[in-house]
């Protein structure tokens, strides 16, 4: 039974607003390993580099731990995976060619290999879904498109890297006893509907970044998957019937909160 | 034609660019220094660029021959030089207006499939979880993707054991590989073509022939 009711998370890559989310989710339920490239205290300590309206992660005390790990070093990564019961990588680097190899790829190779090797049961692996890649087999001009198509990054680096990545997890998965459940997200909005925002739409593939983080919460107490490797929209259930985020609540249970009906009605 | 042939710094690359160079002019490139190529780090692109200059296809042979090295992070450098290193060689050849691309890709990417099963290109590859053959599959993906998108051209020729009877024979290998680049370019369609090309053995089942053999 992959299901992670209590005990210990470890996240990758959880300097960023969706592991600030993650770990505001989560922090009451489980004991949290939190990591990232960068120390935890120096990151919470700094307006987001994406700007004031996304969260910066809360600095866990004990009987969390925070731990500075580069996820393309396999012994960092194998030794922050001792002792866990669920692992959740959040890592990526998008655009530059170097990192987003090693991170978005190589890294997490590593985490699903440290994963197996450590017996762990259920990984929550994540990645982008591109709506628009601007060549003609995108899904751009598709609707009603489910979780279960392949990706098709075509040649660009931030989705190509993912998708790498994510093939390997699926590799992995089907041959070493692992479940993944990989979340794909696109537009990030928060919970807080601002002025601004009211009377200008919705993309396709939103979700407030409140409702990914509890996201994780429904990941890991879900029951056992149909397929070592299942994916999920993560989105809200806009009316435009593009990207339906059915699997999520059929196999989670999560549905999102924030349906931004501000947004996509005229005021 | 002037062709780009990488991996040369393996027996099995070298081979192929010594066949090749019978009747093209071969950059042969390798990561490593020693014998006849040139040694050029496949994940920068200012170096490979500079190697693509009035080449007229490329014949990726990474795959075919790597092996994971020895030491600390050995099976993370291997990854991420066979994946960056072929996504560099597919984007940088597209810029540089080389029209295609020759991608040497492995059969054993199958061989966890039941022997008794007729495998074709229509079947999933099973890589397995091991750096090798994730490098293969990543190989792959990242040439088809780059494809995908329009940009160059790619055929990907999968391989069984160079060199034996029982896996594909140098002779076909080298037909194959001629038979690509002599293709004339794609207008409608598709930009990614995948063949299996065995001699004999498991996955001679649908195996791409020389047309020599067709008219048999």
């Amino acid at each position: 039974m992959a299901t992670v009711q209590s005990g210990r998370v470890v996240l990758f890559g959880a300097g960023g607003p969706v592991g600030a989310a993650a770990i505001t989710a989560l922090k009451d339920q489980y004991e949290l390993r939190v990591t990232d490239y960068r120390p935890m205290a120096e990151i919470a300590s700094e307006p987001s580099p994406q700007g004031p309206r996304r969260p910066v992660p809360e600095l866990l005390g004990s009987p969390h731990e925070n731990r500075v790990v580069d996820v393309f070093n396999w012994e960092q990564v194998r030794s922050a995976c001792e002792g866990m019961d669920a692992v959740i990588n959040l890592s990526v680097l998008r655009s530059d060619l170097i990192p987003a190899f090693r991170v978005s790829a190589v890294g997490a190779y590593n985490i699903a290999m440290a994963a197996a090797d450590c017996g762990i049961k259920r990984l929550i692996h994540t990645g982008p879904f591109h709506t628009s890649l601007g060549h003609d087999a995108d899904y751009h001009n598709d609707f009603q498109v489910s979780e279960d198509i392949p990706l098709h990054p075509g040649d660009n680096l931030y989705a190509l890297s993912k998708y790498v990545g994510g093939e390997w997890t699926k590799a992995i998965a089907e041959r070493r006893g692992l479940e993944v459940l990989t979340f794909l997200y696109c537009d990030f909005l928060t919970r807080t509907v601002y002025d601004d925002q009211i009377g200008h739409g919705v993309g396709p593939f939103s979700v407030s970044i409140e409702d990914a983080g509890e996201a994780f919460l429904y990941g890991l107490r879900a029951p056992t998957m149909p397929s070592p490797y299942e994916v999920f929209f993560i989105n809200a259930p806009t009316p435009d019937q593009k990207y339906p985020p059915k699997k999520a609540k059929e196999l989670l249970g999560w549905e999102a909160k924030d349906q931004f009906g501000q947004l996509y009605r005229k005021t | 034609m002037k062709i780009l042939v990488t991996g040369a710094d393996s027996p099995s690359g070298e081979l192929l660019a010594a066949e090749l160079g019978k009747n093209h002019e071969v950059l042969a490139v390798g990561c490593a220094s020693g014998g006849t190529q040139i040694p050029v780090d496949l994940g920068d692109p200012d170096r490979v660029a500079s190697h693509l200059i009035g080449v007229g296809a490329v014949v990726h042979a990474v795959p075919l021959a790597m092996r994971t090295g020895k030491g600390e992070q050995a099976d993370q450098h291997l990854l991420d030089d066979v994946t960056r290193g072929t996504y560099v060689l597919t984007t940088e050849a597209a810029h540089a207006g080389v029209p295609r691309l020759v991608l040497i890709s492995r059969l054993d990417l199958f061989a966890d499939y039941p022997a008794e099963f007729l495998i074709s290109t229509d079947w999933r590859p099973v890589p397995r979880p091991e750096p090798e053959s994730l490098a293969v599959y990543s190989a792959e993906l990242v040439c088809r993707e780059v494809a995908r998108a329009g940009l160059i051209e790619v055929t990907c020729l999968r391989f069984a054991e160079l060199g034996k009877k029982n896996g594909t024979t140098l002779a076909d290998a080298v037909a194959a590989i001629e038979y690509a680049l002599d293709e004339p370019a794609v207008e409608h369609g598709h930009h990614w073509v995948l063949r299996h090309v065995a001699s004999g053995g498991r996955f001679a089942y649908g195996s791409w022939q020389p047309p020599a053999k067709e008219k048999v």
